[in-house]
Formats: structure tokens, C-alpha cells, sequence
């Protein structure tokens, strides 16, 4: 009896799935946390002459949800896809045979994205988006967006989707600045600014929606590569500004198992903008090299 | 008496406003008077009379605006001899004011503030007291999502948009009096600011290009209240609306900014 009145209040993470993508929804997996978010930009103002009882209450500011995912990268680092100017749409059911989303939004566009692995751990990747639709517990039937992960859920297929898992033993980090040193982490940003265009009266009736949505490239990159010393011999802050350009460097993550590739991160250009090197008494020197890279249209 | 913000209210023709700040100045028209042949200022010399001017910030209310309402008695009755001021009352203290000017801005997503600036050519009675508010609004506030821009046809984007109507008075002072016998309108004047995103230039001197950019063109501000899905509360009970069709062009600029579209912030004006 107790074991009933338990499982009737809680969803659990096995009864719950989530649906991403653009037109063409597909289930995700390796996602450890989620978060989604809105608040309206509702406010008081007090006004001369007012009481407590009077104050104004309006409105300020566009309605913009947010949303913010953890995953460890399974069979493909699936976020990457959402860095340029495609919306992501998301869909979580809490029954896993259940086509009603108990959470959604559509028109989240990725505003950031990190990757990052160190020795005795997954890679994982952390993706925030902003949400200029709507967000929250919508009715799926008026959204088409939805219809292909409501189809199918309705299919019955709960087999999830492939799951191969890199770790740090199947990374290659190829950097033309080091190449024997044990590489111990790294991590990658993507920081994507996005450009939301309101108009005057666009919006009268309607969901306050803007008009145009802009990428503003270009995608600025930031690498952070943490490793212990062996054959790098270090810089030094003068000659931080020449030969700081790197061409065709690469993180590429592997199946620990078959070593199929997983996701490949590759930058044509990066540039070496910073160096941390630390030394203490019961580990060895290490040093954090940060590069700095931009994807362009 | 010290008088807290609560208890600050001022009404214009017995209607509140929706003010967040109030500033009420007199000055006197002081000049120094030297004379040759003395050392140091002889006199002061008074060239004009007090002057008393009181500007408010407040919020549109489209549902009981006062001032709306004097700007169109104005209008249709703009060179009429016998102007009278609008009472304005702050607190217990009170004044006949001509409105100088009144304008407002529309940004997507924010409430519409306005400003307005009035002057007072005769005496106020009553002082400033600390009794409790006798504001009684009935207040919505006018907002950006409750706004419509009639573009007829036409389909050009308004980012944004700025209304201001200014009035030029003319004090009637005869010898003798310290208050003036008359005053006239001399002019009244509409300035609309407003950015595209479609480039358009003046084409030739005075052009009125409007019905290049939109036609049949009025602004309308609505009643705000928060919309739901079923049903549209944005009703047409009270709306204010704006001509924006007749002036002429006055400049248009376009402005290339980084991270952003290429914006014509284009200036009309029109003369009463």
C-alpha cells in the first residue's frame, strides 16, 4: 500500500522522455538534468500619489523562456546541430507512453554550448537556449512541430535511441601546439548571439512574438585544454601575440568500444590566447592552455 | 509640511494622471542693473514676469487621459481669441497652465510613458499639504503589445515610435497689470519619429513621402489588459487614436549598426 501511494506522486526519470529537433523530432538520450524556465516580465511601479493598493502593474520586456540541458554525449553531441540558425523545438513526456507533453517549447534558439571531458569522466555538454515562443505545459494538438514524437510515442517503439558512449580513453585531442603531453581535460564554449527583432503593433492579438530572429556571427569559440607537461616547453606573455595561430586542430570523440566517431569538433583557425600553469606539492605541473576560435556563416 | 510621495497628486481638469515624477519651478526674470559712473551693482532690474512651469511623467491611460483631451480641444479651436488655461491641481495647490507640450514614445514590449510640460502665466493659490490622495483613476496602461499601426497596404515594420505635439503661446501684456489680458496660440506643431527597416529617402523638396511608406496611416493605443488565447480584449472602447499620414518629411537617416539591420529613423513634422 505505501509503495502505491509513493508511486502515484512522483515521475520518475525512466517514465520520462525528450523529443528535440527542428521539424523532425527525435528522442534524446544521455540527458542527466533539465530545466525549463519562464517567468512574465510583470512589475509594480509605484506611482506619485499611490498607495500600496494602487500601485501600477504592468509589463517590460519581450517574453523569453530559457531552458538549459546536461547530457552525457551518447552516439552523437545532437545540440551542435543548433548553433546556427535553425529553432529547436523540445517535447518531455512524463508516462512514457503518453503522447501528451507534460513540458514543450518551440522557437528555443541555443545561445550556448559547452563540451567538456576530464580523466575518470564522461564527456558531457551543457546546451542553454532561449525560448521567443512559447514554453510550458502547451496544448500539443495545435502544434504540428510536436506531431512526429506524438507519432512516435503512439507507435509503441520505447527501445530509445543508440546509445554508444565515449570516454576518456577514445578522445583524440590534436593540437599542432602539443603532442605527447597527457592531455587531463578539456573544454569547449560555443557562445551564439542571437539578434530578436519586436515591432510596433506587430504583435497586437497575438503572442508578442518577434518578427526576425538573427544569428550574430560570428560564433565566438572558446578552448580550454588542461594537460600535464611533457614536451611543451610553455610561452612566455611577449610572444603570446606571434605564431599563436593554429590551423586544423581537432577534438574528436570516440565509441569505447568500437572507436566509431562520435562527434568531431574542428577548427581550421584557433589562436592561443592564455596559459595558467600550476604547481603544487602532490601533483604535477600542469598547465591550461585557452584558445580562442570563430565559426563563420 | 514635509509631504511624502504617496500623497502627491496631481490632477489636470479634475482628472488624475499616472505620474512617477512631478516638477513644479517658478523663476523670476532677474537681470543686474550697473550705472556708469558707480561702483557695483546699482539695482536689480525685474524683465518679465514670474514664470511658473510644471512638467509630469506619467503613464498613458487610453481609458481616461485628460491631456489627450486638451490636445484635441486645442486642435480644433487652435485661433480662438479667448484661450483658457486647464486646472491643475497639486495637492491643495492649484493654477490655470497652458500645455507647452506633450509627447510620448512607443518601444516594443514597454509600457507607453509620456511627458508633458505646462506654463502658467497667472497666480496659483493653495499650497502643497500632506492629506491623502484624492486621485481616483480609473487607470489601465497603454502598452506597446496593445498597440496597431494602420499600414493600409503597405507592410514596412515600425520599430519604434515617437509622437510629440508642442504649442507655442503668446502672453498678452498690457501696462498696468502683471498678468496677461490675452493669450493666443501662435502655432501648434507635430513631430513623429519613427525607424523602418526599408530605406526610403526624401525624394525631392518638399515631399510628402508618406504615401510611399504607408497609407491611409493612423496609430491606434489601445486599452491594455493581459491577452488570453480565446477572445481578443484589446477592445476598441478606449482607443486613442493618431493621424500619422498628413505631415511632411523632415529628414530620414539611415543607420548601418553592427549586429543589427540597416534602420531609417525618419522625422516628419507638421505645422498648425
Amino acid at each position: 500500500m505505501p509503495n502505491d501511494i509513493v508511486s502515484n506522486f512522483r515521475i520518475r526519470r525512466e517514465n520520462e522522455r525528450i523529443f528535440a529537433g527542428t521539424s523532425e523530432l527525435q528522442e534524446l538520450s544521455g540527458v542527466q538534468s533539465a530545466s525549463f524556465s519562464y517567468s512574465s516580465q510583470l512589475f509594480n511601479s509605484k506611482t506619485l500619489g499611490s498607495k500600496n493598493n494602487r500601485l501600477i502593474k504592468t509589463y517590460s520586456g519581450p517574453k523569453i523562456g530559457s531552458a538549459s540541458l546536461d547530457s552525457i554525449i551518447t552516439s552523437e553531441d545532437f545540440f551542435l546541430q543548433f548553433t546556427g540558425e535553425n529553432p529547436t523545438n523540445i517535447f518531455l513526456v512524463n508516462e512514457k507512453n503518453s503522447s501528451e507533453a507534460f513540458q514543450s517549447f518551440y522557437s528555443g534558439y541555443l545561445v550556448s554550448h559547452s563540451v567538456s571531458c576530464s580523466i575518470n569522466s564522461f564527456a558531457t555538454s551543457n546546451s542553454t537556449f532561449e525560448i521567443v515562443g512559447d514554453i510550458g505545459n502547451i496544448d500539443t494538438e495545435d502544434n504540428n512541430i510536436l506531431l512526429n514524437a506524438i507519432n512516435f510515442i503512439n507507435s509503441g517503439d520505447t527501445s530509445g535511441p543508440d546509445f554508444k558512449i565515449p570516454t576518456y580513453g577514445s578522445i583524440d585531442v590534436n593540437f599542432d601546439d602539443f603532442s605527447s603531453d597527457r592531455v587531463q581535460s578539456f573544454d569547449i564554449q560555443y557562445t551564439i548571439n542571437r539578434n530578436y527583432r519586436y515591432g510596433v503593433g506587430e504583435s497586437f492579438g497575438a503572442s508578442h512574438v518577434p518578427f526576425s530572429i538573427k544569428t550574430n556571427y560570428p560564433i565566438e569559440v572558446d578552448v580550454s585544454i588542461s594537460l600535464e607537461l611533457d614536451q611543451y616547453s610553455g610561452r612566455h606573455l611577449a610572444e603570446s601575440l606571434c605564431n599563436n595561430n593554429f590551423s586544423n586542430s581537432s577534438i574528436v570523440l570516440r565509441d569505447c568500444e568500437d572507436d566509431s566517431e562520435i562527434a568531431r569538433y574542428s577548427f581550421e583557425n584557433i589562436y592561443f590566447v592564455a596559459e595558467n600553469l600550476s604547481l603544487d606539492v602532490e601533483n604535477n605541473l600542469v598547465a591550461e592552455l585557452n584558445y580562442k576560435a570563430w565559426i563563420f556563416q | 509640511m514635509p509631504v511624502y510621495f504617496d500623497n502627491i497628486d496631481l490632477r489636470v481638469n479634475e482628472t488624475g494622471l499616472i505620474c512617477d515624477s512631478i516638477s513644479l519651478s517658478s523663476s523670476n526674470q532677474v537681470s543686474e542693473a550697473y550705472q556708469i559712473g558707480r561702483v557695483g551693482n546699482a539695482s536689480f532690474s525685474i524683465n518679465g514676469p514670474v514664470t511658473k512651469e510644471l512638467s509630469a511623467s506619467f503613464f498613458l491611460n487610453p481609458r481616461n487621459d485628460p491631456i489627450f483631451e486638451i490636445v484635441e480641444n486645442y486642435k480644433n479651436n487652435l485661433f480662438r481669441e479667448d484661450f483658457h488655461g486647464e486646472l491643475i491641481q497639486l495637492t491643495n495647490l492649484s493654477g490655470e497652465f497652458f500645455l507647452d507640450s506633450l509627447s510620448f514614445e512607443i518601444t516594443p514590449n514597454e509600457p507607453i510613458k509620456c511627458s508633458a510640460a505646462f506654463s502658467c502665466y497667472g497666480e496659483l493659490s493653495g499650497e502643497i499639504v500632506d492629506i491623502a490622495s484624492k486621485n481616483q483613476i480609473d487607470y489601465s496602461i497603454a502598452h506597446a503589445w496593445a498597440t496597431k499601426v494602420n499600414k493600409g497596404t503597405r507592410n514596412n515594420t515600425i520599430l519604434n515610435l515617437s509622437y510629440s505635439v508642442s504649442f507655442d503661446w503668446s502672453p498678452i501684456y498690457i501696462l498696468g497689470q502683471k498678468e496677461p489680458v490675452n493669450i493666443h496660440c501662435n502655432k501648434m506643431m507635430e513631430d513623429i519619429d519613427f525607424s523602418i527597416l526599408e530605406y526610403t529617402g526624401i525624394e525631392y523638396s518638399g515631399g510628402n513621402f508618406l504615401s510611399e511608406l504607408i497609407d491611409n496611416d493612423y496609430l491606434e493605443i489601445y486599452d491594455f489588459d493581459i491577452y488570453c488565447q480565446s477572445g481578443d480584449q484589446h477592445q476598441a472602447h478606449y482607443t486613442r487614436r493618431f493621424s500619422i499620414s498628413d505631415p511632411l518629411i523632415q529628414s530620414s537617416s539611415l543607420n548601418c549598426p553592427i549586429d543589427d539591420f540597416s534602420i531609417t529613423n525618419i522625422k516628419i513634422k507638421q505645422f498648425f
